[in-house]
């Protein structure tokens, strides 16, 4: 039962951190409204099929003496972005931010992270439940 | 979390940005009138400002900084004042390229972006008070 609860933990642990990176990305997009052709952009959505790939396709030097290095495993980049296709519009200066759009993103993404928050909170009261304190609301 | 922190350096590069803006449209307005001394000076030439986004290395983040200030190249407004002090030999005095509509809709429009970045340092914070309260 403790390792599936701190699985859980993992998993909205990645999920807030994924939605306060795209927090980041989003206020560049909105700083940069009237910036001339700059594009919009945002957080590239986590592909389990793409990470394994990425993380088996590694390869490690062999290492003939306890003195040397063996390299390590890279550590790939955990969150990536890129620039937002189909926006509403391009103003005639090529820049692709609209305010509207990205105040609604803004919006989902701050939604989402209250989500995982109280995720964790109900996950915290159910250690709480077992060892019998008052879970907090 | 870093992110959310570093949203709000990246929207008060936004607002320090309009804000560079808004005094340049208030200078514009400001000089809405102001025309030269003696016979065929020049008058007031309306400003503008151009912004770029750059890459802070130091955060790894992408803010905009304001690239500089321009003149608008139109041509001048020409009035029959002829007991101006400006007249020319014919009495048309120059007055500035400024528009009082555009600066004024430029303004609401540097407002809007103003209040957009302010937005996101809203949700920003309350994100970061979700978090301080999964300590309670």
């Amino acid at each position: 039962m403790s390792a599936t609860i701190l699985s859980l933990i993992d998993m909205v642990k990645a999920k807030m951190a994924y939605s306060a990176e795209r927090q980041k990305v989003l206020a560049q997009n909105i700083a940069n409204i009237d910036t001339p052709g700059y594009h919009a952009k945002d957080l590239v959505p986590l592909d389990f099929k793409n990470e394994l790939a990425a993380r088996t396709a590694q390869v490690g030097m062999t290492v003939t003496s306890d003195k040397h290095m063996n390299g390590g495993h890279l550590q790939t980049q955990m969150f990536r972005s890129a620039d937002q296709k189909n926006t509403y519009e391009r103003t005639p200066t090529g820049g692709t931010v609209v305010v509207e759009e990205q105040m609604m993103e803004v919006a989902k993404n701050a939604a989402d992270y209250q989500m995982s928050t109280s995720l964790y909170k109900k996950i915290g009261n159910l250690f709480k439940e077992a060892l019998g304190l008052q879970p907090t609301s | 979390m870093s992110g959310v922190v570093d949203a709000f350096v990246i929207a008060g590069s936004g607002m320090h940005a309009q804000g560079d803006r808004l005094r340049v449209i208030a200078e514009n307005i400001a000089n809405v009138d102001s025309t030269g001394q003696s016979p065929g000076a020049k008058p007031y030439q309306r400003k503008t400002i151009t912004f770029k986004n750059v890459l802070d290395q130091e955060m790894g983040v992408e803010k905009v900084v304001v690239t500089g200030y321009g003149v608008d190249k139109s041509d001048f407004k020409k009035k029959y004042e002829p007991g101006h002090p400006a007249a020319d030999a014919q009495g048309y005095v120059l007055y500035p390229n400024v528009s009082s509509v555009v600066e004024l809709v430029d303004m609401h429009e540097a407002q809007r972006a103003y209040e957009a970045n302010l937005n996101v340092i809203d949700v920003s914070r309350s994100m970061i008070s979700q978090t301080l309260g999964l300590l309670k």
